[in-house]
């Protein structure tokens, strides 16, 4: 016979309902029983799937919603498309009077135009291609995604810190995570949050380092230790060779995996024409 | 009522899915979304097509906690139609593109999705339970997507289905338990 559960708790727990304190007590449940787990898991997959039906019926309504007017000849007649344009006109620039001006000055606008141009595509190639900007761009999302996967019962030790980490008060969460011993088997982890919080307080160097110090073992977290080492030393402007080995050895081509697909697209950028520009300027 | 209060109710009727505020949208937005979109190398099919895509998108951001809309839903339309219609122009690799300048003072919501990727991803994981969900019962489909997909609460749920809120919870449960047997099978 099915052991009953308390549906409603699983219910709510896997929308989001329930409050920070139900939500620890109902993981810590889930951390141990393995029957209360798996029909969590089938709730959760419910959901995804949900997602992707829900897409597909509302696509089918909004089509036919689209159907339905075009029959009633609602915006599809050349008539009707061409009064929506009408309608809907921007204003298009009208012609400049062009006054006809000496050369020396057609020389010294072209100039300054020249200069203006230079600095933009300057401006733009930093902001876009600099080490900051690109470790910014690929750690941005990251941040967040750190936090989820904590392995069962690891985040009650470092739940404090984590919070601090959640609600942006990196001074605090620093400190946290700094104060867990070598001794706790916690520490690596601790250290990785360290590093993260140091990343978001523009402290890459010693992000990097203590983002390498909980990469050195295998753990479930290795990977994105090693992710956020790679963009914090190159926030850091420490490209040299343990950068570079860092980024080609994550950058191996594994479509599946997310770290080595956004590597893989880093490297690119690292590698490009626009970079190179900047590098040489 | 205000303009502000009416964009909420709207919003609102939209986040429901009511068909109605839907088809209102439709017939609002549409034409002032695809003079950009003919305005700048589409045809009727592309501009349909884009404006359906965003509308779509448009209904799934509004049923996000939190959230607001800063300006009409009209311009917010406006803004993920452009922003889709550049991203494929973009990857036709079209030259010589003369855009429309809009009128400065305008900021538009610029949204970005990558629907097609993630829906493979699901079906490939998810096939079993994706078959079972298709063959449920219209009611309990309908419930499941009440519930998981637009995430309504038990309180909202009840009166859709004209049920009570005992009713809908006990109900749940036992499409839940039918798709548990739909996919042992």
């Amino acid at each position: 016979m099915e052991k009953e559960f308390d549906f409603q708790q699983i219910e709510d727990y896997v929308v989001g309902k329930l409050d920070a304190k139900a939500r620890k007590a109902f993981e810590a449940r889930l951390a141990t029983d393995e029957n209360l787990a798996r029909e969590v898991a089938f709730y959760q997959d419910i959901i995804e799937v949900s997602e992707v039906l829900g897409d597909e019926d509302l696509e089918a309504e909004i089509k036919s919603v689209g159907a339905k007017l075009e029959k009633a000849g609602f915006g599809m007649e050349d008539q009707s498309a061409e009064n929506a344009i009408k309608k809907h006109s921007f204003s298009t620039p009208k012609e400049p009077k062009i006054k006809k001006l000496p050369l020396h000055r057609i020389l010294s606008i072209a100039a300054g135009f020249l200069i203006l141009v230079v600095a933009g595509g300057l401006w733009w190639i930093n902001a876009n291609y600099g080490d900051q900007a690109l470790a910014t761009k690929y750690f941005h999302q990251e941040a967040n995604a750190l936090l989820r996967n904590a392995a069962p019962g690891e985040e009650d030790v470092l739940g404090s810190g984590l919070q601090f980490l959640t609600d942006e008060n990196y001074a605090e969460a620093k400190s946290f995570f700094e104060a867990v011993p070598k001794s706790d088997e916690a520490f690596r982890e601790a250290r990785l949050y360290l590093a993260l919080a140091q990343f978001k307080s523009k402290e890459y160097t010693a992000a990097a380092s203590n983002a390498a110090l909980a990469a050195q073992t295998k753990t479930h977290f290795q990977e994105k230790a090693r992710w956020l080492q790679i963009n914090a030393l190159l926030a850091a402007g420490q490209t040299g060779a343990e950068f570079e080995s860092l980024l080609n050895d994550m950058s191996v081509n594994s479509p599946d995996n997310y770290y080595r697909r956004e590597a893989a697209k880093l490297k690119a950028q690292y590698e490009s024409f626009w970079r190179t520009i900047r590098l040489s300027l | 009522m205000g303009e502000n209060a009416l964009q909420k109710q709207r919003l609102e009727q939209i986040r429901k899915g009511d068909n109605k505020s839907i088809e209102t949208l439709y017939k609002d937005a549409f034409p002032y979304c695809a003079s950009f979109v003919l305005k700048n190398q589409g045809t009727r099919e592309d501009a349909k097509e884009v404006f359906q895509e965003s509308l779509l998108i448009l209904i799934k951001t509004a049923r996000k906690p939190n959230f607001e809309i800063q300006h009409s839903l009209k311009a917010f339309l406006y803004g993920v139609v452009r922003n889709l219609w550049l991203k494929q122009l973009n990857q036709r690799k079209k030259s010589g593109l003369d855009l429309i300048i809009d009128e400065p003072d305008k900021n538009f919501v610029i949204i970005h999705e990558d629907e097609i990727e993630l829906k493979k991803e699901l079906e490939a994981r998810y096939q079993g339970l994706y078959d079972a969900m298709q063959k449920l019962k219209d009611d309990c489909r309908k419930l499941l997507n009440l519930t998981f997909y637009q995430k309504l609460s038990d309180k909202e749920v009840a009166p859709i289905l004209n049920y009570s809120l005992e009713f809908v919870r006990q109900k749940r449960r036992r499409c839940v338990k039918q798709l548990k047997k739909l996919t042992a099978m």
